[in-house]
């Protein structure tokens, strides 16, 4: 039973037909769409894999830094930027980030910006071919991360990813952009923390009915070789991957959001970061449906953040190199 | 039987070299001419794959880029070696008694993996809490605190200038064994004739030097357009900061498997064709050039 890539990335893998097909063997219906999806063959919408985690955004704080600067969880935006200046008025690096890792960014743009271009509906409407990266939504979307580069580190372009994890653990930052895939990481990091999690409310401007979201994507395939000896018993063991002992198991023992729904989570973290999900839900969108082909969107955006970070170029110049970039070779799902 | 046994005693060396160097280079080389869907083999493309290297994105703008990379990498290595690793062999040459320590000393780095060394140096180059920076704000410098490795225009020069001194010791080493192979007689011979020190360096040391110097330069032409380790631990696959690092070989190694597209065995193998021709024919040419010159010199 090796482990696959997911989404775009395993696309490869089915094209040369490595894979047995899993439909009538793993039952997936009651799936979270998103992860379904990381787990089928683009082509022929068959299964040839089963996820073993659900990742979702999340913005971590320091509680105890909250407190001291008597900061509550922010529920608006304006509290949201009230919290960043009180923060850096108190010397603390408000938000930790480290641009120098081009594949982080992306990830922050959906914590502090997925409600300004819409999130969910967005998703479908850009897959469908309805609208593109140049929606002046999108790009009010890149240029948040922008303006909030005054609440991250000083020289943020030159500060790696386990640099701003470490700014956070050591009380240096409140606040840190990231996955439910960090959360392991920043206990160990420093196990005397108290950390807690909230949703980024909507900046100004998100279109209407725009919610606090929480990005989502599969991660950590398993498939069954075409070539396998023992298929019988690859499949069998596909098959409890799929099943809600198996989640629980993934839950407690490795501490990620088990893919398979119905999980019960003791850390109260992954707890609330699950249930985030379950009600504001929506896919990663440049990882879930943008990494079929070269260049990738979450390339694309990652590095032009990074020049937009740098000063070099502006949202829309960003965006449009996105759209630009991903039109050669993405074609909408009509 | 003279010949058989010679055959015999090379046998192992071809067989390893057939195996592990020809034999994967051959096929990379024939993956380049073909259609892929994955793992699987399609149709003849002629030179389709390497008609992809230049008309379509990324390699559009990332390829350039890289190279440009390459070769400045190159020019920076060569410039260091050539001035810093003589000069430093020249005056290790001069004192007989700690030659040996100090030649050992300066090869140390090269003994690191580049992972380790780049590892290291970004720790110390680190913006925020990094000694470097904290070591010039303490002393007033604080304007020259630059985010080194954030910052497209100083990372690429870190990335060079931490290759120079990790490989220092390299042409310290050939350079010291190649004035061992000076004659003293050459440079008593022209002072007698009343050269200055400066004189007999230039006009009698040095050309006898030309031989080193083209080793020098083929064998760091190759190691700069193979650069990979070193910019992959600076910069990670993608050459960050905004591709400031980007290489050849990192390129190499998004299109082979980080991408998406089904078609990746194709364009990776054509690439690796091109960075294989543009090596071997770089060192081709400048032996080629190189060995007129040695006749010219000692001819």
């Amino acid at each position: 039973v090796p482990q696959v890539r997911s989404y775009g990335q395993l696309q490869t893998t089915v094209a040369s037909k490595s894979l047995v097909p899993l439909d009538g063997t793993v039952d997936l219906s009651g799936w979270d769409e998103t992860v379904v999806a990381s787990a089928k063959g683009r082509e022929d919408g068959k299964t040839y894999s089963v996820p073993l985690a659900r990742q979702a955004t999340v913005m971590f704080y320091n509680e105890g830094l909250f407190e001291e600067q008597g900061i509550e969880v922010p529920s608006t935006w304006d509290q949201f930027l009230a919290a960043n200046t009180t923060l850096a008025k108190a010397g603390v690096t408000p938000i930790a980030v480290g641009a120098k890792d081009d594949w982080t960014l992306p990830i922050v743009h959906e914590v502090l910006a997925a409600p300004r271009f819409g999130g969910k509906a967005f998703h479908s409407e850009v897959t469908s071919g309805d609208t593109d990266f140049t929606d002046p939504d999108w790009v009010a979307s890149v240029k948040v991360v922008q303006d909030l580069e005054k609440f991250m580190p000083r020289n943020v372009t030159g500060v790696a990813a386990t640099d701003a994890q470490t700014l956070f653990t050591a009380g240096k930052a409140a606040m840190i952009p990231g996955g439910s895939y960090d959360l392991a990481v920043l206990q160990k990091g420093n196990p005397e923390l108290r950390i807690g999690v909230f949703e980024v409310p909507p900046p100004p401007g998100s279109p209407s009915g725009s919610e606090p979201t929480t990005a989502g994507w599969a991660d950590g395939n398993f498939g069954v070789s075409a070539r396998s000896p023992h298929k019988e018993a690859a499949l069998e063991l596909v098959k409890w991957m799929s099943t809600k002992e198996f989640g629980q198991m993934v839950a407690d023992e490795v501490k990620q959001i088990s893919a398979v729904p119905g999980v019960e989570y003791k850390d109260p973290l992954l707890k609330q970061i699950s249930d985030n999900y379950t009600e504001h839900g929506s896919p990663y969108l440049l990882l879930t449906d943008f990494r079929y082909g070269a260049p990738s969107g979450t390339d694309l955006l990652g590095k032009g953040m990074q020049e937009m970070l740098l000063g070099s170029k502006d949202a829309g110049q960003v965006s449009k190199e996105l759209d630009a970039g991903v039109k050669t070779w993405f074609k909408p799902a009509s | 039987v003279r010949r058989r046994t010679g055959l015999a005693f090379v046998a192992p060396a071809v067989l390893l070299f057939g195996v592990f160097v020809l034999y994967p280079m051959v096929t990379a080389f024939s993956y380049a001419f073909f259609d892929w869907q994955g793992t699987t083999r399609l149709g003849f493309a002629g030179i389709d794959n390497f008609r992809t290297l230049f008309t379509r994105a990324p390699f559009t703008t990332d390829l350039p880029r890289a190279l440009g990379h390459n070769l400045l990498f190159f020019a920076g290595t060569m410039l260091a070696q050539n001035t810093i690793g003589l000069g430093v062999a020249f005056l290790l040459h001069r004192r007989a008694s700690t030659r040996r320590v100090l030649q050992t000393l300066y090869a140390m780095p090269y003994l690191v993996s580049p992972l380790v060394i780049g590892y290291l140096w970004s720790l110390l180059l680190q913006p925020t809490f990094g000694p470097v920076n904290q070591l010039l704000t303490a002393v007033g410098l604080e304007s020259w605190a630059l985010p080194w490795l954030g910052d497209p225009t100083t990372a690429i020069w870190v990335v060079v200038l931490v290759s120079v001194w990790q490989w220092i010791g390299f042409p310290v080493l050939l350079y010291g064994a190649a004035l061992g192979g000076v004659p003293e007689e050459l440079g008593e011979a022209a002072r007698v004739d009343g050269a200055s020190h400066r004189q007999t360096f230039f006009r009698v040391t040095l050309p006898l030097l030309v031989p080193a110097v083209g080793t020098v330069s083929v064998l760091t032409f190759i190691f700069a357009m193979e650069a990979f380790a070193l910019p992959y631990a600076f910069g990670g696959s993608t050459g960050n900061p905004a591709g400031a690092t980007d290489f050849v070989s990192l390129l190499f190694y998004r299109t082979a498997f980080d991408s998406g597209a089904v078609d990746a065995i194709g364009s990776s193998s054509a690439l690796a064709t091109l960075l294989f021709v543009v090596i071997f024919g770089g060192a081709l040419g400048a032996t080629a050039v190189l060995r007129r010159h040695e006749r010219r010199i000692t001819g």
